[in-house]
Formats: C-alpha cells, structure tokens, sequence
C-alpha cells in the first residue's frame, strides 16, 4: 500500500505506461527548476509525512515515559541482538546504494555475480530477512518470558529461595512491589493459575545492572533469609498468588513499556516487509525495465533506496531509546 | 517573473513533452510504441470505477462526497428531532405534523417573547398534548432495530452513534474529500496546465481506500450486539454489548472510545475488531492513507507539472490554497493515524495507552492496574494536533474557490494577491502550533495557555487578511450576480460570523464558560456549513460547465441559494443564543434535563429543527438541477464565464490528457479589466504581454 | 448588556463578573467588527454591481485605510489578551485561596454522578484508593486511615458556603466528565489520573445546577448535580447533617474484618 513507494507511480503494462509518459513529464528526468524527478519528491513528501508518523510516536513514548508510575529496567530487552540487527541494516543500506551504484554504472549481472545490481539487491534483501528473523525471535523471546511482582509484605517468605537462585530482583517503590522475572514451569494458564492460587518461577539470574532515571527499580540484593525452601540453580520457585501484585508476560497487555516497544517495532517490521516486497519486484520482474530504460530503473531503485534509507534510520533511533535509554 | 520558470520553457507542454530534446532520449521508446497503444479505449470499469484520469476521478470524489454530505444531513435530522421532541416517536407523520404546525407556533411564541419584554405576562411553557406514545413498525424502528429506536424513539446511544457519524461523515468523508479531492482534483491540473495529475495509479488508489474506508465506517451501525444495556439501563458493561457505530463523538477521546462499544468476547481479537468504535479506527487508518496518498500527489503535480511560463506568483489563488491545504494533510494527519493506532491497540490488544491505572466502571475496577499507565491526554494532543490543521483543510480549499469565483464575476483582479498567497501559508504553518485550544478545561497551566491563546490571537490575523482581501476585491468591481457568485459572496459574511465568534473562544477564560455549549457548535457550524458548504455550492455552480459541457439551471439556482441561506441562518443562528444560556452539546435530550437553567431558550429547539428540515427541502431543486442540467442544460462554450484562468482554455469537457495544444502561459491568474485590452478578460493562455510588466508598481 | 441580551444567567461568584466583562466586550468588539464589514460589504455589493457599474477598475481600491483597520483588528486582540485573558487566567490557575481560609473538597466523578469528599472537622482528607471504591464507598476511603473518620462523602450534592472560597480537586474514576457550572462561570475536565484543581467564591445562597460538559456516554444528559449555596451558618448545620465515614464506612469495614 502506502509502503511501495516506486511500485505504484508506474505502470506495470508497458501500454498504460507510455499513455502516461506523454501526459506527464518529468518521470526519468528531473525538471530543471525543482532539480527532481516526480518519483522522488514523491518519495520525499511521503518521508515527510513518514517522520510525522513516527515522531507522533516516538513523542507519545516521552510522554508516556514521563507520566509513567515505573518503567521496566533496562536489561529487558536483549542487547545484542538489538545491536546486531542495527549492523544488520546498516549493511543492507550500503547494499542499497551500491545496487543503484551498479545500475547507474549499468552492470545489470545476475544474483550471483558479485559487484552487480541483482546481486546487491539479492543482499539488500537478504539483510532484510535477516533482521526480520532476529525480530521474530526477540518477540518470541518476549511471549515466553514472565515478570513477577510479589508484593514487599510478602517478600520475605521468598528471600532464601530466590537467593539460593541467585536471582535477579528488582525493586519498584511506586508499587510496593520487588520484581522477579524468569520462565514459567508447569502451567502458564492464567485461569488455571488462579485457581490453584500459586505459580512457578525459574527466574532470571542476577545481571547487576543499574536502573536509570526518576523511578526506575534498582536491583536489590537478596539476603539468605531462613523459612523459604531451598533450591538449585533452574528449580522453580513455587509463589503464592495472593502475594503477587501482578504477573504477566512480555506482551502490550501488561505493560505500557511492552505496549510501545510491540507499537513501534511491528510498524517498523511492517514497513521492512513493504520494503522488501519492492525489493523483491525490483530485483526481478520490475528489473526488465533495464532492457528499456536502464535510467528509469536506477530511478526506482535510487526512491526505493531513500525509503529504505529511512526506515534504517527509524531503527538507529528506536535501538537506542528502546533498549538502552 | 522569476528564472525557474524561464527554464521550464525547455518542455513545451506535458502533451508533447516526450518529443521534446530535453526528454527525447530516455523516452524515445515511449514513441515507437505510441500508435499501439496510446488509443486504446477502456471498458467501463477502466473509464469509471477504475480510471487513472483526474477528471473522473474528481468525479468520483465529488458524487461520492455529496452523498455522504447527504448522509450526513439525514444524520443529524434524525438528531435534531430527539433534541427538539425528546422521547417522541420519529415517523414521516410526526415529521410533517410539526413543520406544518411551526409557522402559527413561531408567531405565538413572538407574541409571547414581545410581551415579556414589556414585562406582560407571558407563557414560556409549551402547551403539548400528552406525547405520543411510541409507535408500531416505524420507517425508523425498521432501518435502525428495535434496540435504536424502539417505537421510532430515539435511544441516547443511539443519539450518541449518530453525533459521532454525524461529525466524522461529514468532517472527513463529505467536505473534506469534497474541498480539496474533489474540486482539487478535477480543477488543479487544470488551472496549472497539467496534462494529469503527477501519480494516477496513486491518484485511484486514494479515491478507492477513501470509498472503501467510508462504506467500512457507514457499515458499523449495523454491528449486532446481544441485546445491548437492558432497558433498566444499569447492565455491567462488561456484559452488555451494543453493537452499532462508534459512540464516542468524532473526537474519540479515551477512555470512553476505548470502553464503549465493546466486544462480544474480549479474548478474541476478530471480535475486538469487529466493534463500532474499532471500525471506526480502521476506517479512519484507511482514509488516513487516502489522503496522504492524494497529499504526496497534489504537492508534486503542482512542482512538478506546471506549464511552461506558469511561475509561482502566476498561479490562480485556488492552487496555492490547495497546495498548502495538501501540507496540512501530509504532516497533520500522521500523528492521528499514531494515535489511532495506538487505541486500536488499547481496544484489541488491551494495552494501556490511553487508560490511566486505577479505572472503576460501575464498582469494579476494570484496567489491569499496574500496567504502568496510560494517559487519556496523550490522545487528545495527538488528536488536536491533527484536529487543527483539519479545521483549515475544510476551509482553504473553499477561500480558494471562492476567490475564483469572485475574481472572475468582479471582473478584476484580486486585490493583493500576494498578501493572500503569503497569509494562506501563515495560516498554514501557524495551524500546528494553535491545537490545544480545545483543551484549555483539561488542567491547563497559565504558561501554556499563554502560549496557545496567543498562537490563536495570531492565527486569526492571516484569516482577516485574507477575508479582508476579498472584500476589497470587490472596490472598483463590476459584479454579474451570476450563481456562483450569489453563493461566493454569501460566503463571506457567513465564515465572518463563525470566525468572529471564534475570537472569545480563543480566550481561555471566556471558554471557562463557553465550553462545549451550542456557542461552540454554533461557532464551528457557521464556518463549515454556512461557510464552506455555501462556498462549495459556489464551486459546484462554477465549474459544472467545464465538468459537462453545459450550465445549471440559473433559475433552479435561485430556487436554491435564497432559501438554503435564510434556513442556514435560522439553523444556526440561534444555537448561539442557547449556548450563552449554558446549554451544552452531546445532549440527546437538548438540555431537557436542566430546563429549569435553560429557561425560554429550549423553544428554540423547535425553531431549528423545523429548519433543519426544511433546509433538506430546500435542497431538492440542486439536487434536480445537478442531474437534470447533465443531459438537458443549456450548452456552453468553452469558456462560458469569459474567465481567465487556464482551465477555461480547453473544450468542455476537457478531453483525455486536458489540452488540444500546447498550453504556454504569459500572465498572471487574475487578469481582468486590463487597460487598453479589447475584452474585459485576458486569458492567462492568449499569446501576448504581461500587464504585470506593463503596469508595474501601479498595480 | 449585550450577555443578558443573548440569555446569559445571571452570574453567582465573584470572579463571574470578570468573565462576563470580557465576554461582553468581545461581543461588542465582533458585533462593531461585523457591523462595520457587513454594511460595507452590502454597500459594494449595491455600489459596484454591473447595471451601475458596467466597466470594472483594473487597479481597485488604494490607501491604507484597510492597513489602519487591520492594525486597530490586532490592536484590540492584543489588550484582550494581555489586558483581560491572561490575568484571568492565571488568578483562575495560579492564585489559589490559602489552604485556610479556603474550603476544600475532593470531587471524583463517575458515570454517571458526582462524589463529593469533604474532609470533615480535622481538615484533613483520609488517604483514598480507587481499589476500595464500592457503592457505600463512592470515592474510596481507607478505612485503616484514622484522618478519614471524619470525612464526609456526598453524591450528587454539594453544598458550599456564601462568601467563603472553594477550591475543589477534581478526578474521575472512569471515563472524562466536565464539571460545569455555568451560573459560576467555570468548568473543568474530571479526568481519570490527573487530579485538577479549581477555586471560586460563590455569592449567591441558592441552588445551582451541575452540567456534565464532556460526552461520558449514554447518560451523559442526564448526568446532572446539584450545589447548594447556604450562608456560612446554614453550611455548618448542613454538614452536621451528613453522615461522616466514620459512622457509614469504619464500622462496617471493622465487622467485615
Ligand atoms: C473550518 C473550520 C474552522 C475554522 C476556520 C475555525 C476558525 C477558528 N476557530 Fe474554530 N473550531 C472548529 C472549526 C473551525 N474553526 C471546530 C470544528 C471546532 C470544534 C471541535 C469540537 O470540539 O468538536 C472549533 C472549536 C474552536 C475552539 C475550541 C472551543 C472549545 O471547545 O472550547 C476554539 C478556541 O480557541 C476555536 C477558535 C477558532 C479561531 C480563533 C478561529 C479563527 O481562525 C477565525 C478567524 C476568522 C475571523 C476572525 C473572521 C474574520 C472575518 C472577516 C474579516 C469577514 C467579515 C466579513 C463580513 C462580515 C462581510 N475554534
Ligand atoms: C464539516 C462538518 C459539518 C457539517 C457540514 C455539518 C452540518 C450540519 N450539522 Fe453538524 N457537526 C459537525 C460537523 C458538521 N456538521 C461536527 C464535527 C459535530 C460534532 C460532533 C460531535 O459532537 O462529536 C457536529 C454536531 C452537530 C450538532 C450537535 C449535536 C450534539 O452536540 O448533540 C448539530 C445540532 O444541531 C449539528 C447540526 C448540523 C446541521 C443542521 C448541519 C447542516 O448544515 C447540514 C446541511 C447539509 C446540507 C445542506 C446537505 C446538502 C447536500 C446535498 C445538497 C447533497 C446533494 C447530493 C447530490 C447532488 C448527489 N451538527
Ligand atoms: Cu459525565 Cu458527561
Ligand atoms: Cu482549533
């Protein structure tokens, strides 16, 4: 839809096609007066439009931040995926310019003969699906993965246990509340939680890392404490839920960070997936416009490139002020 | 004249451009399979559902946006009628029953009103029978079920679904669509010399997402429920479920937009999605994309494809206006489609953007507490963001048509043209900087409200200027009282009015006590009905010619333009009246509840309403004269108005690809009167001097 | 003149005045304004229509009669502004009584009521949360909080001293209300999570009606509420008469444990 940038200005009927290239100039020429060609001031008005739509979000995430009664901490989110995804499409942007490099310089070649365009856009893509499948893994990640908030009075039924685990526990003031997180063992059903009226935990170890900013938990370290029953290192942890505050996993639903972080990371997957399927078409069926206007196809391929230029840099902000921040 | 413009000379017009040196290159394939097939017919589907050519398509837009207008209309008769006979069975009969009655009705009630000014005594009181009683198989019951309008009474939420429709039909699927796609379409490329428009895949795509996301949004009112909220009215919400529309005002503020209309079964997200108010944020995704598409498309066909000597400063009015209306559309509209997002997500995924911790709907707590907490604010300065810029895309497109108007039956040039042009772009960019003046009630501290009521003092400035301008224009003038021009000058004191009495609104204090009361329906009612519906009436009147190749009816016309301006006027004239007595807006009842503070001003209810009604009477002889004049009006000329601009220099109808020869331009828009020119008008095409050049400095 | 003329009520606080004052002179401002440009407009119409004026002027109208006009137009905005919106303004959301001479009162809304929350002879309001909310609870006291136990719950009705200032915080427990109150000319948005406070001194003893002023759904017309204006005596006996929480709420809330 509107994530094809250069697939919907042309014609795909070569008919259609020269109908419109005599009513409207300026398709592979730029006009002297603005310096661009209509494809890619298009493309700039919808970048333009783009940076609104993402800035609507990015500032809805200050906001929420702000107002926020706690915030996750900031381990949450795997760091190095995150940065290898962000080298990820780096790359695929280099790619990008060298396949509207090679066009420019007209080496047509094939996917697999390195330094041309189809096999620059064979990497583009490529890259593409890379980052795409790391994502996917990320969120899967995030399904499975439970926080637990148990609340302070009861807290000290749990010390030795969660000690024993080496555990990594987070305090919240706001809520009253110290944070574990970890896997599940035996059932994940809500209903059926409730009504055996306790869960069990693997939890996370301890990663000692540091909160950040207003209200953010700190990590706590968990006295040997007598009562709780001891246990190795991956043994659940068995918690009552009448001393549990909330519990959930990492999904939208549990928490406004989870919520914006699911928001902006799957409109940006979506807008690398309309980037890909232009990609694709370029790389293949629409890449016959060479044969017949070689500049008109480093056209498409210079407007496709600036869309994914941009969507690159929507990840280089949104690493940083997600994961790290 | 400035030099960007001396090198466009390079391409001679977009209908030969591929002949041309500068393109022949690259192009030259294009020629060789010319013949082949440049001349091939489209079916049906290609020439009218289908079609790439921004006439058709313009077309499209406009008989598409009537009908919603229609729509619209019908809507909020329906809730006219609740709000002056509440509880009272809505059919035909009644209907005509009270407008046949109003006239004897009004003139006692004058009676009534002279005498309590002099302090005689008076009876405020209306002398009803007992109401009827609900009927049996009404029109209305039938339409809407039994759960809307039981007996053909009107249910509140049901009220509620159709203000909510009411507002959004005709803010973004009538005027909107009518304004800028509409007369855009049909006329920009037209006025700039244009061979199409610079994207006409593009150009179809955003008519069909805007077609498909406006039958989407009219289809929610029939989203069956099971049962709805008993007739004891105090169901949990959890169980009860509505169906029908979006029931949350065309603001959709959270979190009533997120806990009204809610699904059948929460754990699924098909049922989620398939809720009034959910629809309504697909719908409004959908329409989002149209008009960022038609934006993109605007904005690059008037960079891109103006003619060979139409410079910037030589282009009508109505361009600029549009240009700058496609700027608001492109950057105001994405941060609504964020915060539409964001409350699908609320709705369907159950997060908690816009839900703050802690929320108890009837005793029982109902968001997942602890979730870190939303706020219901972050959507209304998403949405005022766009809701702002909105209000001017209504209305620019309309100034600008009808500064068209009143140029060409003034027959002379507009005066200060540029002062125009320089005001439509303040307006413009102040537009983003003005949006919480809709929030001044929400906790608003004094710094911010410095700044948001000064950005509004100031953005009222340009809106003068240009008014100003207009009224000026008619100095010197030389007015052919033609129907366009009946409707363009109509229009002038009628946005004077909704926009003078957005000056107290603009002020915080006074909104303490004017805030979401019929004032501010009233205010904003003059401007897009009174205003820009008249406005658009005068386009509509005006470039039917072009459009068909012949004229309306003159004598329809009149038929139509005195009695829908009187009816305007008494529509919404005295909402004003009701609003300073405090009556407040979203009220099914009319403020029947607190009748003891609104005194005499409920009567007035009955006056509008029967109004209201009237008005659609009023629009038959348009609505007979639009499709009667397509086949029987008279024939005109290509350039039956003796205009000036670029449009009026082509056959009625235009032909595919617009021009029969090449289009040069040599003059400014507006060239009319010129000394020493042998007609009163000089075509912007017609080969010759600039009297710009010639009269420069006395202009 | 021009505001009872076009049906305002009469005004019942003291800062009532100060609005109706600057809408009054903006009417007079738009009513001049649109006079002004009507007559003119008409006049063209007549003096310049094409039976009287066959031959249009290329050149239009000169001067800069318009320019002195338009500057006069933002002249007069900038004293409404400076002169009367922003200090009325910031009195409004900046100049709050004293917390002792002012009467203060704890408002949560709901669908499709108004709960009052006095906090009762010590002055001091009882911790509250939303968790404890129930139909005996409407704002949800606390009853472990001894500072609650004199605390007064009202619903649908307020009652205020003549004379003395109020400043009222105002929240809702679910979805947006505007308390409006338009004989005090003021409103203001009940919204859930923020806590927003607003002050007026009432002049008149009398009742007021309450307006919801924001869409809160089907009830929402309905959604009316009472103040009760009583001299500063009469007030005194009229708290005296409500039930405090400690006599509807603590007692029950003991049993239940
Ligand atoms: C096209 C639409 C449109 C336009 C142009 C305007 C124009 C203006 N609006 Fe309006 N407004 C709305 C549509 C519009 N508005 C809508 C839809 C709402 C309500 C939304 C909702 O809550 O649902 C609203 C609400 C609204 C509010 C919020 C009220 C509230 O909810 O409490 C405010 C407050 O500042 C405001 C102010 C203004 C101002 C200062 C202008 C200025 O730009 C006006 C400037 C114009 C002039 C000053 C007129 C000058 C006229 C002349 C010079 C001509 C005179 C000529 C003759 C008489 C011959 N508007
Ligand atoms: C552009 C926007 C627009 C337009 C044009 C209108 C037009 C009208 N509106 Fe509307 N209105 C709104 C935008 C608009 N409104 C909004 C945003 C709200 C707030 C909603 C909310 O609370 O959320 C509102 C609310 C609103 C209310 C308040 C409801 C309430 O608060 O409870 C009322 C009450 O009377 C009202 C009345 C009318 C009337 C009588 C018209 C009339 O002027 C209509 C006149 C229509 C015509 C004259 C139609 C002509 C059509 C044709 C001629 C078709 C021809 C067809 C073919 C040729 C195919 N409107
Ligand atoms: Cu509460 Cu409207
Ligand atoms: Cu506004």
């Amino acid at each position: 839809m509107a994530h094809s940038p250069s697939s919907h200005d042309h014609a795909h009927d070569a008919g259609h096609d020269h109908e419109q290239h005599e009513l409207i100039p300026y398709i592979v020429k730029p006009r002297p007066d603005s310096g661009l060609y209509n494809g890619k001031l298009g493309i700039w008005l919808f970048l333009a439009s783009e940076v609104m739509l993402f800035g609507g979000l990015f500032s809805s995430y200050i906001f929420l931040r702000l107002g926020a009664e706690h915030w996750p901490y900031q381990e949450i989110l795997d760091i190095p995926l995150g940065l290898f995804n962000t080298a990820v499409l780096i790359c695929s942007s280099i790619t990008m310019v060298m396949a509207w490099a090679a066009v420019k310089r007209r080496r047509f070649g094939s996917f697999l003969t390195p330094g041309t365009y189809q096999f620059y856009m064979a990497l583009t893509i490529g890259c593409a699906a890379i980052f795409l499948g790391v994502k996917s893994k990320e969120y899967n990640d995030k399904f499975v993965h439970y926080g637990v908030f148990i609340k302070k009075a009861a807290f000290a039924k749990y010390e030795g246990a969660l000690h024993e685990a080496n555990a990594g526990t987070k305090e919240y003031t706001t809520i009253e509340a110290y944070e574990i997180t970890g896997h599940l063992h035996g059932t994940v059903d809500r209903k059926k939680i409730t009504e055996q009226k306790f869960l069990e935990i693997i939890p996370d170890a301890k990663k000692g890392g540091h909160g950040h900013g207003g209200d953010a938990p700190k990590e706590v370290t968990v006295k040997p404490h007598g009562g709780g029953g001891s246990s190795d290192h991956g043994t659940p942890i068995k918690i009552d839920t009448e001393d549990i505050v909330r519990w959930g996993n990492f999904i939208p639903k549990y928490s406004t960070f989870f919520a914006i972080y699911f928001t902006m990371t799957g409109l940006h997957a979506l807008h690398i997936i309309g980037g890909m399927l232009v990609l694709t078409y370029l790389a293949t069926f629409g890449a016959n416009l060479y044969k017949e206007n070689p500049e008109w196809l480093a056209n498409r391929v210079e407007v496709t490139g600036l869309f994914w230029h941009f969507v690159d840099l929507v990840w280089i902000f949104l690493f940083p002020v997600l994961y790290l921040l | 004249m400035d030099d960007a413009s001396e090198s466009s000379h390079a391409e001679i017009t977009p209908a030969t451009s591929h002949s041309t040196p500068g393109t022949a290159k690259h192009a030259d394939h294009a020629h060789g399979h010319h013949d082949a097939h440049a001349h091939h017919e489209p079916g049906f589907w290609g020439k009218y559902v289908f079609s790439t050519d921004h006439k058709t398509i313009g077309l499209q837009y406009l008989i598409t946006s009537l009908l919603f207008l229609l729509f619209g209309f019908f809507m909020v008769l329906m809730m006219r009628w609740s709000i002056a006979y509440p509880g009272q069975p809505l059919t035909v009969a009644n209907v005509f029953h009270k407008v046949t009655e109003a006239p004897s009705k009004f003139v006692h009630r004058i009676g009534e009103n002279v005498k309590a000014t002099f302090g005689y005594a008076h009876d405020f009181k209306e002398k009803e029978g007992a109401p009827p009683k609900p009927e049996e198989g009404t029109l209305a019951e039938f339409l809407f079920s039994k759960k809307n309008m039981p007996g053909g009474v009107m249910q509140p939420s049901f009220y509620n679904q159709l203000g909510a429709m009411h507002g959004t039909i005709m803010v973004f699927l009538a005027i909107v669509p009518l304004g800028f796609a509409a007369f855009g379409n049909f006329a920009v490329p037209l006025q700039i010399g244009a061979g199409d428009m610079c994207f006409p895949r593009l150009n179809m795509a955003s008519y069909h997402l805007f077609l498909w996301g406006g039958l989407l949004m009219l289809f929610s009112f029939w989203i069956p429920g099971n049962g709805g909220f008993g007739p004891d009215g105090v169901t949990p919400a959890a169980i009860a479920v509505e169906g029908g529309a979006a029931q949350s005002g065309w603001t959709s503020y959270p979190p009533l937009s997120v806990l009204s209309n809610p699904p059948l079964n929460p754990d699924s997200i098909l049922s989620c999605l398939m809720t009034g108010q959910s629809i309504w944020l697909v719908a409004m995704v959908l329409l989002i994309t149209s008009s960022l598409l038609g934006s993109v498309n605007f904005i690059a066909t008037i960079v891109q494809l103006r003619a060979p000597g139409m410079t910037w400063m030589r282009m009508p009015f109505f361009v600029w206006a549009q240009l700058v209306t496609a700027f608001l559309l492109l950057l105001a509209f994405p941060p609504l489609e964020a915060a539409g997002i964001m409350q699908l997500m609320d709705r369907v995924a159950h997060t908690s953007f816009f839900m703050p911790d802690g929320l108890v709907w009837e005793n029982v707590p109902i968001t997942a507490t602890y979730s870190g907490g939303g706020s219901p604010l972050l959507y209304q300065h998403l949405f005022w963001f766009l809701g702002h810029p909105e209000v001017y895309v209504l209305i620019l497109p309309t100034i600008g048509a009808v500064t068209e108007i009143i140029a060409c039956n003034s027959r002379k040039p507009i005066w200060g043209q540029n002062t125009m042009v320089v005001g439509v772009w303040v307006l413009g960019f102040l537009s983003f900087i003005v949006w919480a003046h809709h929030m001044y009630l929400t906790g608003m501290g004094t710094k911010v409200a410095a700044f948001f009521q000064t950005t509004t003092i100031i953005i009222s400035i340009p809106s003068v200027l240009i008014l100003t301008a207009m009224l000026i224009t008619l100095w010197g003038a030389s007015i052919r009282f033609t129907v366009p021009m009946l409707f363009a000058t109509a229009f002038i004191p009628l946005f004077g009015i909704g926009g003078l009495t957005g000056i107290p609104l603009a002020f915080s204090a006074p909104v303490l006590y004017l805030h979401d009361t019929y004032y501010v329906i009233g205010h904003f009612h003059y401007v897009v009905a009174p205003g820009v519906i008249t406005g658009a009436f005068g386009a509509i009147y005006h470039w039917y010619p072009k459009a068909t190749g012949r004229k309306m009816s003159d004598f329809l016309g009149h038929v139509h333009f005195w009695p829908t301006i009187l009816l305007m006027n008494c529509v919404f004239m005295p909402m004003f009246l009701q609003g300073m007595s405090g009556m407040h807006r979203r009220g099914f009842d009319g403020g029947a509840s607190y009748s003891d503070l609104l005194g005499g001003i409920l009567y007035w209810h009955q006056f509008i309403t029967v109004s209201a009604f009237l008005l659609l009477l009023a629009q038959i002889p348009f609505i007979f004269n639009f499709f009667y004049s397509i086949w029987f009006g008279e024939k005109v000329s290509t350039n039956p108005w003796h205009a000036t601009t670029v449009e009026w220099d082509t056959p009625s109808p235009p032909p595919h690809g617009n021009f029969t020869k090449p289009i040069q331009v040599y003059r400014g828009a507006y060239e009319y009167s010129v000394p020493g020119h042998p007609t009163d008008y000089f075509p912007q095409t017609e080969p010759g001097y600039d009297p710009a050049d010639k009269f420069k400095g006395k202009h | 003149m021009l505001n009872s003329l076009l049906g305002m009520p009469a005004s019942a606080s003291q800062h009532g005045f100060q609005i109706d004052q600057m809408i009054e002179f903006c009417h007079w401002f738009m009513l001049i304004l649109f006079v002004g440009w009507f007559s003119f407009f008409l006049y063209l119409l007549w003096r310049f229509r094409a039976s009287r004026n066959p031959q249009a002027s290329y050149y239009g109208a000169e001067g800069t009669v318009f320019k002195h006009l338009e500057f006069t137009v933002v002249l007069i905005e900038a004293v409404l502004l400076l002169g009367f919106a922003l200090p009325l303004w910031w009195q409004r959301t900046a100049g709050f009584p004293d917390e002792k001479t002012a009467l203060q009162v704890n408002l949560v809304a709901q669908a499709f009521s108004w709960n009052y929350h006095y906090p009762g002879a010590d002055g001091k309001f009882g911790r509250t949360s939303m968790n404890l909310v129930s139909s005996t609870n409407p704002v949800g006291i606390d009853p472990t909080d001894p500072a609650g136990k004199d605390d007064i719950m009202t619903v649908g009705e307020m009652g205020v001293p003549v004379g003395q200032p109020v400043v009222l915080r105002i929240t809702s427990k679910d979805v947006i209300h505007n308390f409006a109150v338009p004989e005090f000319r003021t409103a203001k948005d009940a919204i859930p999570g923020t806590r927003i406070p607003i002050w007026f001194t009432v002049t008149r003893p009398g009742e007021y009606t309450v307006i919801c002023g924001q869409l809160c759904g089907k009830s929402h017309a309905g959604m009316k509420g009472l103040v009760k204006a009583m001299p500063a005596d009469e007030f005194r006996a009229w708290l005296g008469e409500q039930k405090t929480a400690g006599e509807s709420l603590y007692p029950k809330a003991i049993a239940q444990h």
